[in-house]
Parts: structure tokens; C-alpha cells; sequence
């Protein structure tokens, strides 16, 4: 918001300057009767093209990803090398290593 | 970045792990990367008979409804879950029950089926003993739930098996066509296709036009960050790929991962270092929660880092580098004398037995840090000079061991506690340049994974390559395993 009086203001006195600059070359259409001004030549009809992959030049690019925090970083990278935080398994959670004789696997 | 196999076959390994390892600096005998070990069929095990208790009927109802959970777990169920409560059937089923008991918590491999590089085995289990105490108690179901690997991790996964199989019983997914790169912008076909292809796994991307608009955009780079590619945005040759793996396959993946989870210690140290190597990740736990982490640079295809666990016990800093025969052979003798005086090698030795040492110094192939553990494989992790390496996002690149983003963080660290190694000490001795040994106050587990699927607690599926094929390798060991388990019953 800051910014945008400034901006505002400035686009103003540009759009100003334009006009004034160029506004003589360019008659109203409807001041432009008296002699029909050679129409230019028609653009070429625009392709009705297949939709297709936009060509890489013209293509957007992708916005760059969200980026990751620190601390989520951290959680993200001990998610990919393995969540090894014990879940519960019930009052018999070591009911198999107890029956086995003790286990160190 | 040494990884040179010294034995031929490894003992199995408990964690934490000691093992009489070599000297990871004396030189090694280098051994050429042994063909791919075809599986074994071991001869069928004769069990020594035994006197199968009486279950009441409740309790064969109660085993037969634990059979017919047992594919949730990813363990394909036996064939005895139907017949009537027959004195001959019940033995049947308390057979099938055993097996799958022994299958859940310990795995379905024998130990002869272990891959010389799959250094992290589980202990032998006989459940017997706690199947005769659960039935004495009355508490079956209750003991065959605590036998799977107790950890978020498979757990996540198992619900993940869950839903992958869904998606591969209703058609899985359409082979994505290739052609250019698929990028922002773009509308047709393909893209209407790559739309409908990331919704079947990414249920944030809403429904929309066959076009490449911002919903796509960023599903795309959530799948690129599943699949741990760069999140460009766009669909290249990699991406493609990726997306282009059957729903079957993925189930594989997904089941390969949840047998290796069995093979972990029932208990892991509070303390402790964890690497996945597929992941080319580090991550430090402390008291059980995840403290540090840092990229690292694993294996190359060929050259793979092990799965093992062991205890680190020190720290060297300013390492010099002994150079395996291999290597040197292959990577540093054609460059000749110039090349290696100006990079610091020095030769020890003369003749056929000559050997190359690297000083150490800000060239050494191992950065200004090492830190020991003993494994039979001669891997270590280790600084590098080659930072440039850590801004990829594929990152198999060393000879085995794995190099660390930041490992004077990782020391300092793993040194707190001791009085002698302050990270003002640690600091001056990096900046002395002289080799010394730091002991840890406390050795540290480290814990080398190969994770290459694993699930967040919020549902998402992550899938990485698998860089050295252990996922099929360990598919088809598993199918051979589960066979054989069924010829076994058969016969029994």
C-alpha cells in the first residue's frame, strides 16, 4: 500500500506525458471519415492450432517451489532416513522379544 | 568414499554392532563388485517335533482371523485359514500361524538370501515360545500384534500398502506418452492425462482444464519432491519416468521396504545417526527426536554403500587418505607422477606392493574430518573437498563411504560432553592441520538405511529410485521365500 501512491501517481504523470506526446498522430475513428486511411493489410487469420504443449520458449516458467523451513527440513529429512519413533503396540508390545528369550535383533 | 569388501560374506550383524573390523586406513584388498548372488534355496528345514497345544475353538477362530489380516502386513497368508477346527487342521493352521508370526516379525529371508552388502540383519527368532505362552494366556491376538516392527515408519508404510493396493486394483495408472518436456502453459492431451495421472496420488490437485495452469504447476513439483527430484515444476524425462512406474510396481517397492524394517533392532538407541542411502540423507536423533540433518553424498551404482549399523567411536581430523589398490589403480596411477605429487600423494612402499597415501590437507579425499566406526566394509563418513556435489539433488556419487555436507557440525556435536574436545578445540586442531583422534565421549549407533519408500504421518507416499536394484532383488526373494514357506507347509 505504501508504495502504490507513489506508483499511482507516477503512472499518472507518465500516461500524461504519452498522451500529450502521441495523441496528435493517432485521430478519434470517428474524426478520421474524410478520407478512409489504407487499411493495413489483414494479419494473417491466427492459426487455429490443436491445443499443444506450449513451446518452450514461450512457455512461463514455474514459479520456484514453496520453500521448506529449516526445522521442517529437519523433519522431512528424518522422515526419508526413517521414522523410527516407537509406536505402541499394546501392553504385549515386547511380548515377542520377552517369549523369544530377550531379543537384540 | 573407500568402501572395499574384506570378507566374503558377512556375520550377522546385531545393533548395536561391533564387529572385528580391519583397520578402516590399512590398505584393503580390493575385490571386483561380485556378480549378483542368485538365491539359494536352502534344503527344507526338518523341525524337530514338537507337541502342538490345544486351542480351543475360540482361539483357532481367533488365528484364522489373524490369517486374514496377515496380507495387510504385506506377508502373503498361508492356505490354512478355511478348513474346520479338525484335530488335522489345526495343526495346519497353528503351522501357518507360526510361519507367519516368524515372517512378520523377523522377515521372510534366510540368511544365506542376504545380499553381501545388506549388513543389517535381524537376529534369529523362533516364535514358538511366545506362541505357546500366548495360547497358555489366552491372549493370541494380542502377541500377534506386537510382533511387527514397532515404528512409525512401518507402520505408515503398511497403510500406504493398503492404498497403493487399492489403486492397483481399480487399474492403476496410464502410461504417461513421452515427448517434449511438458511444461507451464501447455494445454492438450498429454497434459489432460499428466492431470488425471497426479490426481490418482496427489489428492490436493482439484479437478480442472487440460491445461498446465498453477494446480498442476504445483502438484507437479509435490510429485518431483516425492519422488526426490528437483521440483522444477515441469515434466521432463526423469519425471516422467517416475509417474510412468506401474501401481504394481510401487506395491513391490512399498512390501520390499516393509521387510526391511524387520531387520532393524526391536529397539533403537535414543542417540543416534541415521543414513539413508537411497536418500543420500543424514539425520541425528537425540533422545529420539531428530536434531541435525544434512545431505550427504552415498555410493554410485557399483560402488554401493552397505546397509550395516555400528557404533562410531572417534573422530579424526586432518585424515590422511590410504588409498585403495582399486582406485588407485583405476583413477590415480594413469594420471601420472605430476598429477600426484601436486595433489599431496605420496608412495609408500615399492614395486607390486606399493600403495598410494594422500596427506592430509585441503585436497584430501576426506575433507578435514573423518569419523570411525568398524564395519567389514571399509566405509566411513567423512568431510570432501567436493562440496559442489551436495547441490544436486541425485547425490550417489562416492566410492561407498558417505561424504557429509557438514560434518564439523556433526562433530562438534557428537563431541559435546567431553571436556577435552570443546568446539573451540575442536576449531584450533582443524586449523592446525595435524592429523589427531578425538574419542567420542559416548559412541554414537549409526545406523546406514536403504529407504527408497516411506510414508509421512499425513499420508504421503515418497519414492525414490532404487539406484542398486535391491528393491527387485529383495521382490523376487521375497516371492522365492514365500514359496518355498508354502511348500514347506504343504509338505509338513
Amino acid at each position: 500500500m505504501r508504495r502504490r501512491l507513489p506508483i499511482l501517481a507516477g503512472a499518472t504523470l507518465l500516461a500524461l506525458f504519452a498522451a500529450a506526446c502521441h495523441k496528435p498522430e493517432e485521430p478519434a475513428a470517428n474524426e478520421s471519415n474524410v478520407t478512409e486511411p489504407a487499411k493495413p493489410a489483414p494479419p494473417p487469420a491466427p492459426k487455429v492450432e490443436k491445443p499443444v504443449e506450449a513451446p518452450k520458449a514461450e512457455a512461463p516458467k514455474a514459479p520456484p517451489p514453496p520453500e521448506v523451513m529449516p526445522d521442517q527440513q529437519v523433519l522431512d529429512d528424518a522422515d526419508a532416513t526413517g521414522m523410527t519413533a516407537r509406536t505402541d503396540r499394546g501392553s504385549d508390545g515386547d511380548a515377542g522379544a520377552a517369549a523369544n528369550g530377550g531379543e537384540g535383533q | 568414499m573407500i568402501r572395499v569388501p574384506r570378507r566374503p560374506a558377512l556375520a550377522v550383524l546385531t545393533a548395536p554392532v561391533l564387529l572385528a573390523a580391519a583397520q578402516p586406513q590399512a590398505v584393503p584388498t580390493i575385490q571386483s563388485p561380485p556378480p549378483p548372488p542368485s538365491v539359494v534355496a536352502p534344503p527344507p528345514v526338518v523341525a524337530p517335533p514338537r507337541a502342538m497345544p490345544r486351542l480351543t475353538d475360540a482361539q483357532l477362530g481367533e488365528l484364522r482371523a489373524i490369517l486374514d489380516t496377515a496380507d495387510a502386513n504385506g506377508i502373503a497368508p498361508s492356505d490354512a485359514t478355511s478348513a474346520a477346527p479338525t484335530s488335522q487342521d489345526a495343526t495346519t493352521l497353528i503351522n501357518a500361524a507360526l510361519d507367519y508370526a516368524k515372517a512378520v516379525h523377523h522377515g521372510r529371508l534366510a540368511p544365506e538370501e542376504f545380499m553381501k552388502d545388506w549388513g543389517l540383519r535381524p537376529a534369529e527368532y523362533d516364535p514358538w515360545p511366545g506362541f505357546l505362552d500366548a495360547v497358555q494366556k489366552n491372549r493370541l491376538t494380542a502377541w500377534f500384534n506386537s510382533l511387527p516392527p514397532p515404528y512409525a515408519g512401518y507402520d505408515t508404510l503398511k497403510k500406504a500398502l493398503a492404498r497403493y493396493r487399492e489403486i492397483e486394483k481399480a487399474g492403476g495408472w496410464d502410461t504417461l506418452s513421452e515427448g517434449t518436456d511438458l511444461v507451464p502453459g501447455a494445454s492438450g492431451d498429454r497434459v489432460a492425462a499428466l492431470r488425471t495421472r497426479l490426481a490418482i496420488e496427489d489428492s490436493a490437485l482439484p479437478e480442472g482444464p487440460a491445461k498446465y495452469d498453477a494446480d498442476v504447476t504445483a502438484a507437479v513439483q509435490r510429485a518431483q519432491r516425492r519422488y526426490g527430484l528437483e521440483p522444477t515444476g515441469s515434466v521432463g524425462k526423469a519425471t516422467l519416468a517416475a509417474l510412468n512406474v506401474p501401481a504394481h510396481d510401487r506395491v513391490r517397492q512399498i512390501e520390499a521396504n516393509m521387510e526391511r524394517w524387520r531387520w532393524l533392532p526391536a529397539e533403537l538407541p535414543q542417540h543416534r545417526i541415521q543414513v539413508n542411502i537411497a536418500a543420500a540423507v543424514l539425520t541425528v536423533f537425540d533422545a529420539d527426536k531428530p536434531v541435525l540433518s544434512m545431505r550427504a553424498v552415498t555410493g554410485r551404482p557399483g560402488d554401493e554403500t552397505p546397509m550395516l549399523s555400528s557404533m562410531i567411536h572417534s573422530i579424526v581430523f586432518n585424515p590422511p587418505w590410504n588409498v585403495p589398490t582399486s582406485i588407485a589403480k583405476r583413477e590415480l596411477w594413469p594420471k601420472g607422477a605430476a598429477y600426484l605429487k601436486s595433489h599431496g600423494y605420496r608412495v609408500i612402499g615399492s614395486g607390486p606392493t606399493a600403495r598410494l597415501q594422500q596427506a592430509a590437507g585441503p585436497k584430501s579425499a576426506l575433507g578435514r574430518v573423518k569419523f570411525d566406526f568398524d564395519n567389514p566394509y571399509g566405509v566411513y563418513l567423512h568431510d570432501t573437498p567436493s562440496q559442489g556435489t551436495f547441490d544436486r539433488y541425485s547425490r550417489l556419487a562416492s566410492h561407498g563411504c558417505v561424504r557429509l555436507a557438514h560434518p564439523v557440525d556433526l562433530a562438534k556435536l557428537t563431541l559435546q560432553g567431553s571436556t577435552d574436545w570443546t568446539p573451540d578445540a575442536v576449531d584450533a586442531a582443524l586449523a592446525k592441520g595435524s592429523t589427531v583422534r578425538a574419542p567420542l565421549p559416548e559412541r554414537i549407533a549409526v545406523f546406514l538405511f536403504y529407504w527408497t519408500a516411506y510414508a509421512s504421518a499425513d499420508g504421503r507416499v515418497s519414492f525414490l529410485a532404487d539406484p542398486y536394484s535391491w528393491d527387485s532383488a529383495l521382490a523376487d526373494r521375497l516371492k522365492t521365500s514365500a514359496d518355498r514357506a508354502k511348500q514347506q507347509m504343504a509338505a509338513r
